[in-house]
């Protein structure tokens, strides 16, 4: 079973092709706000360079948000665009719940990404990876959070320009797979931010 | 030959859309999604909003459309797609959608200025004579434009300033006229009286136009009467605007007409549907001999009917784009 993974949600756009949970190749570019014009071209490549083609796609993994609004509705539309032409199954990755995957044996997670002024992007997950909690929240809040956890806690910090550097595409994969399928017209960027 | 079935994406601004057009020039169906009343309320488009919802939108559109036309993607031999210019946001959803349609089903993808489609449009009603004189008349856009044959354009004159649905728009909202104001003030301008004195918009001997000069000096009137506390009246001001505009836009048009030694004039974009114009228009062409060509009025706001008519033409051109194209929201004609 191959599944395609595709994040645009940061600066570097970042595919890869699983087959049968096994990493088999990933394609990044720093594409500086640029993914509007690389992320079809660069999906095109990796399929050649794998010899495959759109339609051997199984599943698709789209991370649609947080992050840039404009680069996750680049990966969310082509996604949802595939998963609905040639009826293929699809999932939503958090950009925030990716960075957690890679550990284990902590009672909870908690995923910071700093926004504009004194607010940032906060994930707080339990030990089963579970969503307890995804907002974007000021500093007097995710300091009231963070005073609620207990246990050992494993906290990370990243930026909108650093997403999917320290991300486990293997892990991912295997977290998300048991994940409800969603219906391709309901996926959508989850962007933790009103407009007005 | 063989008929050529085109898929036609429009999300340039606050219309998610999308058309399979047949040779281009007969539509098998159409799908608009508007977000009109959602803008209202914001009293003009707002473009985060506009490209949330176009992506919301986007899929189901594609799926209504093949319903109503009875049609696979399969079926479809090109896509073309708006590129600019328009809202950068809101572009680039119709934009990634059409990209990957092309990649999958290996179909060659057709970049669509926005503009080229409306004045396209008119190929859903009649036959095009060249050479010939395109008025276009929009939102962004008040510009005369010289077609000698199908997909060349030669641009003459265009606004300097605000373009005239603009104008249109600030007009209304001075007199307290819901967004968007345009298609009210056409109402209003039938029922009175051109009784405001207005100044004339820039009248020289080029192809240009300003409306800066007489939408401030509708909105210093509104203000002066208010102070005075006299109530203006709406009726009339709508309709001295009106004349006033529709004198400017109509008597450079025919200018072009002439100097060109025009058979036919066609008409094009959202104001086309403004009835002050199209009866000026009207009456004008027939005085002067001159074929007269403006799109029904479903036609003159912004669809994906119009993109599909102008990438058939395009192709035949030989105009592609390959996987990397990408939104230009500020675009030139030509």
């Amino acid at each position: 079973m191959i599944s395609l993974f595709l994040d645009t949600s940061s600066t570097t756009l970042l595919l890869a092709i699983v087959k049968d949970q096994k990493l088999v190749d990933t394609l990044k570019i720093e594409s500086l706000r640029e993914h509007s014009i690389y992320a079809v071209e660069k999906l095109k490549e990796i399929l050649e360079r794998n010899s495959l083609y759109v339609k051997d796609i199984s599943k698709i993994y789209v991370v649609n948000g947080p992050g840039s609004f404009t680069g996750i509705r680049i990966g969310v539309t082509i996604a949802k665009t595939i998963a609905y032409a040639l009826k293929k199954e699809i999932v939503t990755v958090s950009s925030l719940k990716m960075q957690i995957l890679n550990y284990n044996n902590y009672d909870n997670y908690l995923v910071i990404m700093k926004d504009k002024k004194d607010l940032s992007f906060v994930g707080v997950y339990d030990k089963n990876y579970n969503t307890l909690f995804e907002k974007l929240i000021n500093q007097e809040e995710l300091e009231k959070k963070i005073g609620e956890l207990k246990g050992n806690i494993k906290t990370i910090e990243v930026t909108e320009n650093n997403l999917n550097q320290n991300i486990n595409i293997e892990k991912i994969i295997e977290y998300y797979n048991k994940q409800a399928l969603i219906n391709p017209h309901e996926v959508n960027p989850n962007y933790l931010k009103e407009v007005i | 030959m063989n008929d050529k079935f085109i898929l036609a994406i429009e999300s340039s601004c606050d219309e998610t859309s999308m058309s399979i057009i047949k040779n281009g020039n007969t539509e098998i169906g159409t799908v608009t999604l508007s977000q009109m009343d959602i803008h209202k309320q914001y009293g003009g488009v707002v473009p985060e909003i506009a490209s949330r919802n176009h992506i919301e939108n986007i899929t189901i559109v594609l799926e209504e459309l093949l319903d109503k036309s009875n049609m696979k993607l399969e079926d479809i031999d090109a896509i073309g797609v708006t590129y600019g210019p328009g809202l950068s946001g809101a572009l680039l959803v119709g934009l990634q959608c059409a990209k990957t349609l092309s990649f999958i089903y290996n179909k060659p993808l057709i970049p669509v200025h926005h503009i080229a489609g409306h004045i396209y449009a008119n190929r859903l009603v009649g036959k095009f004579k060249f050479p010939l004189i395109a008025l276009v008349v929009s939102g962004g856009h008040t510009e005369l434009v010289l077609m000698k044959e199908d997909y060349s354009f030669e641009y003459l004159g265009g606004t300097l300033d605000d373009a005239i649905g603009e104008a249109y728009d600030k007009v209304a909202r001075v007199i307290d006229l819901p967004y968007p104001g345009g298609p009210r003030i056409d109402k209003l301008a039938k029922m009175g009286n051109h009784t405001y004195k207005l100044p004339t918009p820039m009248d020289d001997d080029s192809y240009n136009f300003s409306f800066s000069g007489i939408k401030s000096a509708v909105i210093n009137l509104a203000h002066n009467e208010k102070q005075r506390g006299n109530e203006i009246n709406k009726k009339d001001l709508a309709c001295s605007f009106q004349e006033t505009v529709v004198n400017i836009i109509c008597k450079k048009t025919i200018k072009a007409v002439k100097e060109y030694n025009i058979k036919q004039l066609i008409v094009a974009g959202g104001v086309a549907a403004n009835k002050g114009l199209r009866d000026s228009l009207n009456k004008l062409c027939k005085e002067n001999n001159i074929e007269l060509l403006i799109p029904p009025i479903e036609y003159c706001t912004d669809n994906a009917a119009m993109i599909g008519c102008a990438a058939y033409y395009a192709l035949k051109k030989g105009i592609t784009a390959d996987l990397t194209l990408n939104a230009v929201p500020v675009l030139e004609l030509n």
